[in-house]
Formats: C-alpha cells, sequence, structure tokens
C-alpha cells in the first residue's frame, strides 16, 4: 500500500506541475467563458444550452488532459527510461501499473474538480442572468453527470494505460486511445441503429456480428453520458447509475489487470 | 554471505532480423560484502545489462542471479539496494526533497527516518540549498548527485553504480569518489562500473573484467598490481654525458628536462642499477618501479578478446 501511494504521489505532483497542463486550463477558462455568449444564440433554451455547452467543454478538455497526461506519464517513463529508477526500489512492476494508474486518476479528479467549478459557474452565471421562463438549472443532474465525465476519463486513462504497456511508442498509444475513444462513444449507437433502425435494409448478417462483438470489446462510452438528461432535467434512475458504475469499474479493472500482466513480462533495457 | 551472486547468468537480445546478440555468456561472478568491486569492459560489453540483471529490470535468458543470498526476482531484497544509473533521469518536476522521500517511502522508512536521511544526504551530497528545486533545473552534475542520494536513502548493504563518474567534472568525481571510500569504511558493498580506471585503482578491491559478454578476468586489484616490477625509472642529476654513453650499452632510454635525467631501465636488479648510476657520479633523486598497470591488463584483456575500441 505504501508503494502505491508513494508511486501515486509522484505521478500526481509530476502532473499537476505540468505547464501543458496549466495551458489547457486557460483555453478551458476562456472556453467556458463564451458559454453565455453562445447560450444565448438559441433565446428559447437558454440554460438547456448553457448547460449542454458546459458539460461538453469540460468532457471535451477532459479527453485531452487524459490523452496528455496518458502519453506524458507513461510513455515518458518508458522512454526516458526513468522506469528503472522505480522498478530498482522495493517495488514490483504490478504496484508501479496500479500506482501510477492511481496517480494518474488523481490529477484527473483534481482537474475535472477544476473544470466543474468552471463550468458550474458558467451555467450559474447564465442562469442568473436569464429569467426562469428560459428554463431552470437541474443542479443535482447536472453535477452527477460531471462527475460520469470523470468516472469516463479515469477508464480512458485505464485503456491508455493498456495501450502504453505494449505500444512500441507514445504516438501509437495515442493514437489507438483515440481511436477505442472514438469508437466507444458511437458504438451503443451504431448497434442499436443497425438493431432497430435499419430493419429491413440489407446488412449482412456479418457486418452485424462484427458490430455486436465489437460492442462487447470496446468500452461504451456512451453509458457514462447524461448530458441531455441534466439540460432537459431529466431524472435519472438508481439502477442505471448503479449499472453504469459497476460496468466502470469492471472495464478499468479488466484494463489493468491486463496492463499489469504485460508489465510483469516486460523488460526495460 | 554473498552480497552479489551471479550464477552462470547468460542473457540474449533479439536483434529484430539480424537474429540474435549475446549480452552475456554464462556469467558467474561473486562479490564479498564489505567489497568495492570495479566492473570494467569497453562499450557493450555487458557491464549494464548485468546490472539490470541484478535489479530484476531485465530477465536471464538462462541462470540466476542473487543479492544478499535471496534471487534477484524477491522485489523485498531491494530495501537493502540502492542503485544509480548511467546518466540517470527523473522526474523533471520533482524536488530532490521529493525524490528522496519517494526512495525511502518504497524503502518502507517512517516519515522521521526519511526527513533525517534526507538531510544528511542532501548535505553530503551539496545540494542542501536547492532541495525544493525542481530536478529539470539542475544540471547533469546535481542530477547525478541527486541520483546518488536516492541510491543511498535507505542506507543500502549493497551499492551497485552504472558509471558513476561519467560526464562528471573533477569536483564531481572526486565527491563521489569520497562517498564510496566513506561506504567501503562503513562496510558497505560497493558494485560500479566504470570507464575511468584510474578512480578503479583508487578505489577497488577487486575488478572483473567483461569482454563481449564474457567474463575474461576477476582478480584482487592488489594481486593485480604488486607484481614484481619489470624495470626502474630512476630520476638523477648530473653527468649527462656519462650517463648518455652508458644507455647505449645498457639499453637505457633517456630524457632530459632541466638538471635532471630520466633513466627508463628494464633491468630487474635495483641494486646493480644503482650501482651503475653511482659509479657514474650522478645523483640520485627519486626511483619509481615499472610495472603493468590496469589500463595495459585492461588492454591487454580487449586485444586476447580481438575487440576493437568502439
Amino acid at each position: 500500500m505504501s508503494n502505491l501511494w508513494a508511486i501515486a504521489r509522484i505521478t500526481f505532483l509530476e502532473g499537476l506541475r505540468s505547464r501543458v497542463f496549466f495551458g489547457v486550463l486557460v483555453i478551458a477558462l476562456l472556453l467556458f467563458s463564451s458559454t453565455y455568449t453562445l447560450s444565448y444564440l438559441f433565446p428559447r433554451d437558454v440554460i438547456k444550452v448553457a448547460a449542454d455547452l458546459s458539460l461538453g467543454t469540460a468532457s471535451f478538455i477532459g479527453v485531452i488532459l487524459t490523452l496528455f497526461w496518458g502519453t506524458q506519464l507513461i510513455s515518458k517513463d518508458l522512454e526516458k527510461r526513468t522506469i528503472q529508477m522505480v522498478l530498482a526500489r522495493a517495488v514490483s512492476r504490478s504496484e508501479y501499473v496500479i500506482g501510477k494508474f492511481l496517480g494518474i486518476s488523481l490529477i484527473i479528479v483534481s482537474s475535472m474538480f477544476l473544470l466543474s467549478g468552471f463550468s458550474s459557474l458558467a451555467v450559474f452565471t447564465v442562469d442568473y442572468l436569464t429569467s426562469d421562463a428560459y428554463g431552470v438549472v437541474h443542479w443535482p443532474v447536472f453535477l452527477f453527470s460531471l462527475s460520469m465525465i470523470t468516472f469516463m476519463l479515469i477508464l480512458l486513462a485505464s485503456v491508455n494505460f493498456l495501450f502504453s504497456s505494449f505500444a512500441s511508442s507514445s504516438f501509437l498509444a495515442l493514437g489507438l486511445t483515440l481511436v477505442v475513444y472514438l469508437i466507444g462513444q458511437s458504438i451503443e449507437e451504431l448497434k442499436r441503429f443497425l438493431e432497430t433502425g435499419a430493419e429491413g435494409s440489407a446488412i449482412s448478417p456479418v457486418f452485424l456480428k462484427v458490430i455486436k462483438t465489437a460492442y462487447y470489446i470496446f468500452p461504451n462510452l456512451a453509458t457514462f453520458d447524461f448530458k441531455s438528461q441534466a439540460a432537459h432535467g431529466l431524472a435519472i434512475s438508481s439502477s442505471v447509475v448503479v449499472w453504469s458504475v459497476l460496468y466502470g469499474i469492471f472495464y478499468i479493472g479488466v484494463m489493468i489487470v491486463a496492463a499489469a500482466l504485460i508489465f510483469e513480462r516486460r523488460e526495460f533495457p | 554471505m554473498k552480497a552479489i551472486f551471479f550464477d552462470q547468468v547468460t542473457k540474449i537480445y533479439s536483434d529484430g532480423f539480424k537474429g540474435k546478440k549475446i549480452a552475456l555468456d554464462q556469467l558467474t561472478l561473486e562479490v564479498h560484502q564489505g567489497e568495492i568491486f570495479g566492473f570494467l569492459g569497453p562499450n557493450g560489453a555487458g557491464k549494464s545489462t548485468a546490472i539490470k540483471i541484478l535489479l530484476n529490470i531485465l530477465f536471464p535468458t538462462s541462470g540466476r542471479a542473487y543479492l544478499l543470498g535471496q534471487p534477484v526476482t524477491d522485489k523485498t531484497i531491494r530495501r537493502k539496494v540502492g542503485y544509480l544509473p548511467e546518466n540517470p533521469y527523473f522526474y523533471d518536476h520533482l524536488t530532490p526533497e521529493e525524490l528522496l522521500w519517494f526512495g525511502g517511502k518504497t524503502s518502507g522508512l517512517i516519515p522521521t527516518q526519511i526527513r533525517e536521511r534526507a538531510d544528511k544526504l542532501l548535505s553530503m551530497v551539496d545540494l542542501d540549498h536547492v532541495r525544493q528545486r525542481p530536478l529539470r533545473t539542475f544540471s547533469k552534475g546535481m542530477v547525478q548527485r541527486a541520483g546518488l542520494a536516492l541510491a543511498l536513502v535507505n542506507d543500502p548493504d549493497v551499492v551497485i553504480l552504472d558509471e558513476p563518474m561519467s560526464g562528471l567534472d573533477p569536483l564531481g568525481r572526486k565527491l563521489i569518489s569520497d562517498i564510496m571510500r566513506k561506504l567501503k569504511e562503513q562496510g558497505k558493498t560497493v558494485f560500479f562500473s566504470s570507464h575511468i580506471l584510474h578512480d578503479v585503482e583508487d578505489l577497488c578491491n577487486r575488478i572483473g573484467i567483461i569482454v563481449e559478454g564474457l567474463l575474461r578476468l576477476t582478480a584482487s586489484l592488489t594481486d593485480l598490481l604488486s607484481t614484481p616490477p619489470k624495470g626502474w625509472r630512476i630520476t638523477v642529476r648530473g653527468n649527462k654525458e656519462a650517463l648518455a654513453s652508458q644507455s647505449d650499452r645498457a639499453s637505457w632510454k633517456l630524457s632530459t628536462t632541466g638538471g635532471l635525467t630520466e633513466i627508463q631501465a628494464q633491468e630487474i636488479d635495483l641494486y646493480k642499477l644503482l650501482e651503475q648510476v653511482k659509479r657514474l657520479k650522478c645523483e640520485v633523486v627519486a626511483v619509481v618501479p615499472l610495472r603493468e598497470t590496469l589500463e595495459e591488463i585492461f588492454l591487454r584483456e580487449i586485444q586476447k578478446a580481438g575487440v576493437k575500441p568502439l
């Protein structure tokens, strides 16, 4: 436990002090400050648009930061051979993987905490300056949606971790994670469309099987997307929440165990 | 107990389409506790590979390695080991203090012990004044010293240093040599690889010479360098003409600087040599035995293996 905390802490400190982190946060601040102007382009749904826009911005910036940290903090360890310094201590490869992942998760949680603050402030400002006739903010759903974005980002970091554990370069790991992210965002929709919407049309059964298999292999990131519920103030059932969380924990677990198993066999010349 | 033991360790790297490269070939080597062992070899000889196998960073293709009697696969043994890599690269944004906290924490030290050790070591490596400055602002020598402090934070029984002197200025080299001497006084085992033979000659009890993955020689430095002299270098004053005529007869090599003449003679009998010099009415200023140096031994072993310098 002590080793995990030691690795997580230095990872957290290294990530948090990176200049890129501050740069991205400044961009985020600018994006959030434009929420007010952009929301008024849709006069009838100002609050809905503001909520949707803020959550979308938080998610977008979060993905950029997660991919950046995945590349920076894991691949740099391998490329610059800092990992040798860590493994030369009384640390196992699995502890390295789990500790590093915990550190990156801590950075994601901290930065999402900041981004959530910015995004809530943006929505609050729009809400404050707008009459109730334009809608109200459903804060519990809005905040829940932000926490689920954070959870999705941690899952994405675990995917990046798995790719970094065997990819020969940081760009390859980054590229593969990005592909998984894009597939994960749309796989549920695509599967549903092929199963229901495309009835009657000539879809190859093989293609349908491929999509169904992909659905079980790739992370279904739409599970963590509650942006429209937050914008429209729709209630979220507790079973959906429990299912999403369990699914996320299971997927993260599989990714990290696989990454640890690969690392256990890997050499660092 | 053996501090370090390589038991027939072979390491073969797969070299892509080119085939396989044997980095270590049946390496069997023992280093005893309290010894300073110099591991010598040209570039690519297998020194760093052997060190990384000791730290379980690389796995041997066959054979086993042990640290303090335990297999190197047992991570807990590394609590008693310190390691300084060649060209260390640490986390850019961490400070020396945080680096040592990490080292102490992963060695099972409690916070007060970490603080005590960090204070002592940072002042020993002269980084006390920059203990809260990020490592990315450090020069190569400073990073090397921070690495040495990290290697020693757990007060290890075995210290493994991979080219600790490389790229350091004379002051940095002296600091590291002094620390190694201190470790020797404390009865610690130091295993280090180096190209700088003068430092090895100065510090080691024993050496091993490895060439192309094969251990060519292991010997005590005293045994190696206290062989009978193969000649003498005598510095004398006066009678240069007589010395010149004698040098032709006795095959001496002479070199003159100012009023002093240096005689390099292959004659083994010193008394006979001094008698000859005395007869020429010269004043003897200094006498130095001519022995095979570590550099000559090192080069001889490399030449025997037929390796050309990289």
